[in-house]
């Protein structure tokens, strides 16, 4: 009975798993890498707001901060790909950690203006273009971040080399299959953190703080792990971006991409980690194909995030489930009926 | 008797109003203590500041088991064995009866808390939860939602996650409030049985006093963040004091007539 | 340091701290009531700042005319906001990060809209009062005493409004205490509707003040929010409210200025957000807010 659960994404990975085989635009597999990205993102930041009710403003400069420190350290300081990256993951951890023990002192509310200023800070600094870049490179004029042209514009960061797999924008195969693995892998590890005691626990905090406490839960555990967790993710997200696009700009960290991912796990269904994946796939394709228009492209998310608070906030999961509860049953006795008559 | 938990002149202030007026008692282990009193007497007040949840008294002393805990953290509080329901019911919408309830299994008693970091016993923990379900009449509904759950299942819920916590002492804010006298009954009959299997000390607020009566060893009367009387039932309710703040100065002899009868 | 630095300090700090009150008042008014963090807010700023250049360039109107229709015109927009759109999530009880995606949502298409009818090229708003007049020394245009003037006045029309009319009591009342509001008969759906519609007055003529001393964008007022909005909304504190709010714009502004003028080197905005961080951190009410429970 507890396969059955997984038959939508056990099909699903099937299906990603032979789509270059069959399409083989660059373009598209390119796209490909955008979504099991932002999905990442998605489903580690569905870990502190669905699961935990925080609402974490600056899981997006944690992805900066991965993409750009994993990117410094291994345009400016020769670092290989690999080892930058978890130096990037590891980095944002502790920092998820340190951020979580401002819950200590003041509260959920506190948490959130923290991380936006947080998310603040980082983007100026960004932006500022931090000093100049270390070495030779600042000699020649470079900032260490870029700006805002961003890193790697007029020299790229290094693409990442896995023995003699080389993963970067120019060989669109590997990078796809690797993205969908670590996905795979996250998502798993997500899905198993969330299922365990800690899952109770973070959900009991969650829906009554007072309640879970005065039946002896720990707060201040659950939350630290649950928000390093999710940033965790969002710097190792944050790396392979990174270093397989080769540029880091600091629009991808600006409040209108906070926004698309708020909209994504709202859309999706907060506290499901399937549902923001399952939205990651339709809102990333959609958000590609207004690319070009920008207004339209944000009138279009706005009306669609409106549509879900107001009308239908469960969201895709929701939907899914409300369908199964309702409708599966009918469909099996029709299915079997037809197959007896 | 082993005093259990003795509250020393526990005073409690919001700003400038008194909720708690230096209170004062001691609990023998093994009892059921009732606490009642009008409304706004500081009851609640008194169970927030004995667990610190959420938040500790303002001055006295809480002494349980001989250690002073005013100054524990509420889980910490958990751990060392006293728990409580809540007045209004609390629900963990996202969660099934099952999963509340090892909530209070898990996390609310230290010992399985500490052994299983290194190896996860889920299914003991599943146990302890069905057998607090089970003394409740719960187990048919485990794996329901709490979110639909009637008034009277949920005080049994809280009740089933308060004892998955093993504690010594147990704190029931109001069990029977808005329940019907059939659930009341039913409700009197679960608290005695906690007590005599469990062996666990129970002090109940409550304002149905002919149920607080009947179920309580000692009984203690607030009002107005002061201790008005204490002692066995009996003698409380012939106390003119106590019924004084419940009814006014009139009224105490037709109270005391009546209380004569029962 | 001599006579005309501290003047120009002085103006600064003033002038800076009238635009973040204009701006915050109403941001406080409407956490104070509905408790939600209005981040429509910065759209209605610009909103202020692009219709009046709408009636001034293209309709043709003259000055003043513009402005008094400026003021009808974000109140419509505030109140058909909160009244039609944000008051379904309020009913519902909704979580405060639904209310707060609902209104980005909403400033995203305010701001998006203005940018599809007026394009993205930089426009400038003509002071409506040129000139400037000496004082200690420094120098201060017309337009800046202009905006001291109406932010003051407008501060004190609306302390009026709060504590001496009906309905400003029942805007104090609901603050405190909503289910008694509703006991009393209080209209708890339009006021809350004025209330976001009075806040966007504010923040619309907040934005054709600013817009005459900037360079325009579709989106410059959601920055402005996000940046210094916010900021002084977490220094004053959410309980202690209008005063609150207006002391720590103040503040602000003169931090911003005095920093900005003797550490020139490094970058104020973050260093702004650092203290935000550490005022959460050693006191979490805020800073008038005097104890706690205990």
């Amino acid at each position: 009975m507890k396969f059955s659960k997984f038959v939508i994404p056990f099909i699903a990975v099937g299906i990603f798993l032979i789509i270059p085989l069959i399409l083989s635009s660059p373009f598209i597999l390119q796209l490909f890498v955008l979504i099991f990205l932002y999905a990442l993102v998605c489903e580690s930041w569905d870990l502190s707001m669905g699961y935990l009710g925080l609402f974490n403003f600056g899981h997006l400069a944690f992805l900066g901060i991965g993409a750009y420190f994993s990117g410094i350290l291994s345009l400016y300081y020769g670092l290989p790909s690999w080892i930058a990256i978890v130096v990037g993951s590891l980095i944002t951890f502790a920092l998820g950690f340190v951020l979580s023990l401002s819950t200590l002192r003041a509260g959920e509310y506190a948490f959130s203006i923290i991380s936006f200023a947080f998310q603040n800070m980082f983007l100026y600094w960004v932006r500022s273009g931090g000093g100049p870049a270390p070495g030779e490179w600042g000699k020649k004029g470079l900032t260490l971040t870029g700006g805002t042209q961003g890193l790697g514009a007029l020299i790229p960061v290094p693409s990442l080399q896995l023995g003699p797999i080389t993963i970067s924008s120019e060989f669109k195969v590997p990078a796809y299959y690797f993205t969908l693995i670590i996905l795979v892998i996250a998502t798993y590890a997500m899905y198993k953190l969330t299922n365990s005691r800690f899952g109770i626990a973070t959900i009991a905090l969650r829906d009554s703080k007072e309640y879970a406490i005065a039946l002896g839960v720990n707060p201040l555990t659950y939350t630290a792990v649950f928000i390093s967790i999710s940033t965790f993710f969002a710097g190792l997200a944050g790396g392979l971006y990174a270093h397989i696009m080769g540029v880091v700009s600091p629009e991808i960290i600006g409040w209108s991409n906070v926004i698309i991912m708020c909209c994504i796990v709202e859309f999706g269904g907060l506290g499901t980690l399937f549902g923001p994946a399952a939205a990651s796939f339709l809102l990333v394709s959609l958000t590609q194909y207004l690319a070009g228009l920008a207004a339209y492209k944000n009138i279009v998310i706005a009306l669609i995030m409106l549509f879900t608070l107001l009308v239908w906030p469960t969201g895709m999961a929701g939907a899914a489930f409300w369908f199964k509860s309702k409708y599966l049953e009918k469909i099996k006795k029709a299915i079997f009926n037809w197959k007896h008559s | 008797m082993e005093t259990l938990l003795e509250c020393k002149e526990v005073s409690k202030y919001f700003g400038d109003f008194v909720a708690l007026d230096k209170v004062s008692f001691s609990l023998p282990e093994g009892i059921t203590f009732g606490i009642a009193g009008p409304n706004g007497a500081g009851k609640t007040t008194l169970f927030n500041v004995i667990t610190c949840n959420p938040y500790p008294p303002s001055s006295g002393k809480v002494i349980f088991n001989g250690k002073e805990i005013q100054k524990l953290k509420p889980y910490e509080i958990v751990h060392k064995g006293i728990v409580r329901t809540f007045q209004i019911p609390v629900r963990f919408r996202g969660l099934t009866f099952i999963k509340s309830v090892m909530v209070g299994s898990v996390y609310g008693n230290l010992a399985n808390l500490k052994q299983n970091i290194f190896n996860y016993n889920r299914d003991k923990f599943e146990k302890n939860a069905l057998e607090a379900l089970e003394l409740v009449g719960l187990v048919n509904k485990k794996d329901e939602f709490t979110v639909h759950a009637s008034l009277y299942d949920l005080k049994l819920l809280m009740i089933a996650s308060a004892i998955a916590t093993k504690p010594k002492l147990l704190l029931l804010d109001e069990p029977v409030s808005g329940l019907t006298d059939h659930e009341i009954k039913l409700m009197w009959d679960l608290i005695l049985k906690i007590h005599k299997e469990l062996d666990i000390t129970i002090i109940i607020i409550e304002h149905i006093l002919k149920f607080l009566m009947n179920v309580s060893d000692e009984v203690m009367i607030l009002n107005s963040g002061q201790v008005i009387c204490k002692g066995r039932p009996e003698e409380v309710a012939k106390n003119p004091e106590a019924i004084k703040c419940y009814l006014g100065e009139e009224s105490k002899e037709i109270f005391k007539s009546e209380m004569d009868k029962v | 340091m001599g006579l005309e630095d501290l003047a120009a300090i002085i103006i600064s700090t003033l002038v800076s701290g009238s635009i973040y009150t204009l701006m915050v008042v109403g941001l406080a008014l409407i956490f104070q009531t509905i408790q939600y963090f209005n981040f429509a807010h910065g759209s209605f700023y610009t909103f202020g700042a692009y219709f009046v250049w709408y009636l001034l360039y293209i309709l043709k109107l003259d000055y003043f005319t513009s402005v008094l229709i400026l003021i009808p015109a974000s109140f419509i927009l505030g109140f058909v906001m909160q009244r039609f759109l944000i008051q379904q999530l309020v009913d519902r009880e909704a979580s405060p990060l639904v209310l707060i995606l609902a209104t980005f949502c909403v400033g995203s298409i305010v701001e998006s809209t203005l940018l599809l009818i007026f394009g993205g090229r930089l426009k400038r708003l003509p002071y409506p009062i040129e000139g400037s007049i000496e004082f200690m020394g420094a120098t201060m245009s017309y337009h800046k005493l202009l905006i001291l003037i109406i932010s003051t006045s407008l501060l004190v029309f609306f302390a009026y409004i709060l504590n001496k009319t009906k309905m400003g009591t029942a805007m104090r009342a609901m603050a405190q205490e909503k289910e008694a509001s509703y006991l009393a008969g209080i209209n708890v759906k339009r006021m809350y509707a004025t209330v976001v519609g009075l806040s966007a007055v504010l923040a619309g003529i907040g934005g054709w003040l600013f817009g005459c001393m900037i360079f325009m964008t579709p989106d410059f007022g959601s920055s402005t929010i996000l940046w210094e909005g916010f900021i002084v909304c977490t220094l004053g504190g959410a309980k202690a409210g209008m005063k609150g709010s207006i002391f720590a714009s103040y503040l602000v502004a003169f931090l911003e200025t005095v920093l900005t003028r003797f550490l020139p080197m490094y970058n104020v905005p973050p260093l702004i957000f650092m203290m935000v961080i550490l005022m959460l951190l050693i006191r979490p009410e805020g800073i008038l807010v005097k104890g706690g429970s205990q």
